[in-house]
């Protein structure tokens, strides 16, 4: 027996989140190209739900969704090969649906099957005339080859995810890994997977915190910047916080000297009883301590990022964070949320002063990221040490 | 993107380019400045007055650029960045090995 309200959830759901209104611009363009291509008056990828099909896609028709139950994609489901129909009138399932009877008076159509990743039929990539039409072969094979098209877009788009749901879990979790302070980050990829990432652990008497920027988006950055992490990690119990970054550029040097990447990093260590924050500054330059007096301090200092030159070496630096200290640390990507420019920092350190918690500020930065549909990566670590 | 070079005497090159200098001009400027530089000229001044906008794959291929000709024993000077391109370079500390000239023509003319 079919559990009702579930599968209502599961539309609604379709409906919303996979197959937007907004349509793919992949499956647009295809949609769009199609009416030329066959020589036909309507084109759409429908996705296949459990009581109806939602046009993803399309082009020539203005209905978004259907119900499954008597419709031509329907057949081609079934069917789960091509199926074409070169004069619907003559076809004795279809003579009398509606939309042959009556607007817009289908006449042809053809429909061709596509499965998930996992194998499962997806939906339909449906072509329709309203005069009949004959399909030869080289058409035919030009509809299966779509079908195959759509199915490879599925399957990259598939693997993309997986990716980010593995970058994702990278990321640190526990919100309060030391008391008397909070910390909270977020990180939005302007792609699936990005080349930002922060960090944070505990080390002795205190915690390790970092925050990276790879050159570069997309997945090959992502695959540098947990290579990144993984090492600024493998330090964490030595005491000189210069330590994890000289080790890193050691392994850009040698592993990743030929892709010619480089990495921009702030790398600190939190002495938790007295507030003392010891840190590198790999030329990332966008960290500032907000102070509880209403002063701001940006932390910068004259050391190259990752990568750039050889030999290089980083000084360690500190600075004390007093009850209600705030230190933010972001990427580049926020100052495009802005004017581009500097005055970033000061409108970072004004929302700041306006949020009630580190998280509050980091969830403030990412509806911004969000609502801005941002084209660099956006990524924000945020510590304040309690009042007393 | 796009560039011209322009062979100048004692080895120099003036490259000039137009654009956005993001991750797809990067494949680009970097060979540009390997064939300069096989064609013997080491030492390239960038003209950046056209470029309107440079993202961190961009600086990548600066900084590629001046490994590569200082390797050949020579040089790449950038000349004329706008706001956004100084921004990146001042962030990044980058600032102190790509100085930026006024004219890319006389970049070189102290040597």
């Amino acid at each position: 027996m079919i559990d009702v309200d579930r599968s209502r959830t599961l539309e609604t759901l379709l409906e919303s989140d996979l197959f937007g209104v907004a349509g793919d611009p992949r499956f647009d363009e295809l949609a769009r190209m199609s009416l030329d291509m066959f020589g036909i008056d309507f084109a759409a990828v429908a996705m296949v739900g459990p009581e109806s099909l939602w046009f993803q896609s399309r082009h020539g028709t203005v209905a978004t969704s259907t119900e499954r139950a008597n419709s031509f994609c329907e057949a081609a489901i079934q069917s789960d090969d091509m199926l074409v129909i070169e004069d619907v009138t003559k076809d004795p399932r279809f003579a009398t649906h509606p939309a042959v009877i009556g607007g817009p008076g289908i006449r042809f159509f053809a429909g061709q099957p596509f499965h998930s990743p996992d194998g499962d039929r997806s939906g339909v990539y449906c072509i329709f005339a309203t005069e009949p039409r004959q399909l030869d072969s080289d058409k035919r094979k030009s509809l299966a080859g779509v079908g195959q098209w759509i199915e490879g877009e599925f399957l990259a788009t598939d693997e993309l995810d997986r990716a980010a749901e593995m970058q994702r879990a990278l990321l640190p979790k526990n919100a309060a890994p030391i008391t008397g302070y909070q910390i909270a980050g977020t990180c939005v990829p302007a792609k699936a997977v990005g080349g930002d990432f922060f960090d944070w652990y505990p080390i002795e008497g205190g915690l390790g915190f970092t925050l990276g920027d790879v050159m570069g988006k997309g997945a090959s950055a992502g695959i540098l910047a947990a290579t990144v992490r993984a090492v600024v990690r493998s330090a964490a119990r030595k005491k000189n916080v210069t330590v994890a970054v000289e080790r890193t550029a050691t392994c850009l040097a040698t592993d990743f000297g030929e892709s010619s990447s480089f990495v921009t990093l702030f790398h600190a260590r939190l002495r938790a009883n007295d507030g003392r924050v010891s840190f590198v500054d790999a030329g990332h330059g966008l960290t500032a301590v907000i102070r509880v007096d209403g002063t701001t301090q940006r932390l910068w200092t004259s050391d190259f990022p990752l990568g750039v030159m050889p030999d290089e070496h980083w000084s360690r630096h500190t600075v004390m964070l007093d009850p209600g200290d705030m230190l933010v640390t972001f990427s580049d990507g926020v100052l495009d949320l802005y004017d581009g420019s500097l005055a970033a920092v000061d409108e970072v350190a004004a929302l700041a002063r306006a949020s009630t918690s580190p998280q509050a500020l980091v969830d403030t930065i990412e509806r911004l990221a969000r609502s801005a549909a941002a084209t660099d990566d956006v990524t924000i670590l945020v510590l304040r040490r309690d009042q007393e | 993107m796009e560039f011209t070079v322009k062979e100048m005497d004692g080895g120099v090159a003036v490259v000039r380019l137009s654009g956005m200098l993001n991750m797809v001009a990067a494949s680009l400027l970097r060979v540009v400045v390997g064939s300069t530089v096989a064609e013997g000229h080491p030492k390239i001044a960038m003209d950046l007055s056209e470029i309107d906008f440079i993202d961190s794959s961009g600086l990548g291929a600066l900084i590629g650029g001046l490994k590569t000709t200082r390797q050949a024993g020579g040089d790449l000077r950038i000349a004329a960045p706008n706001d956004q391109v100084r921004l990146v370079l001042q962030l990044t500390n980058m600032e102190r090995v790509l100085t930026a000239y006024e004219d890319a023509e006389t970049a070189f003319s102290n040597g």
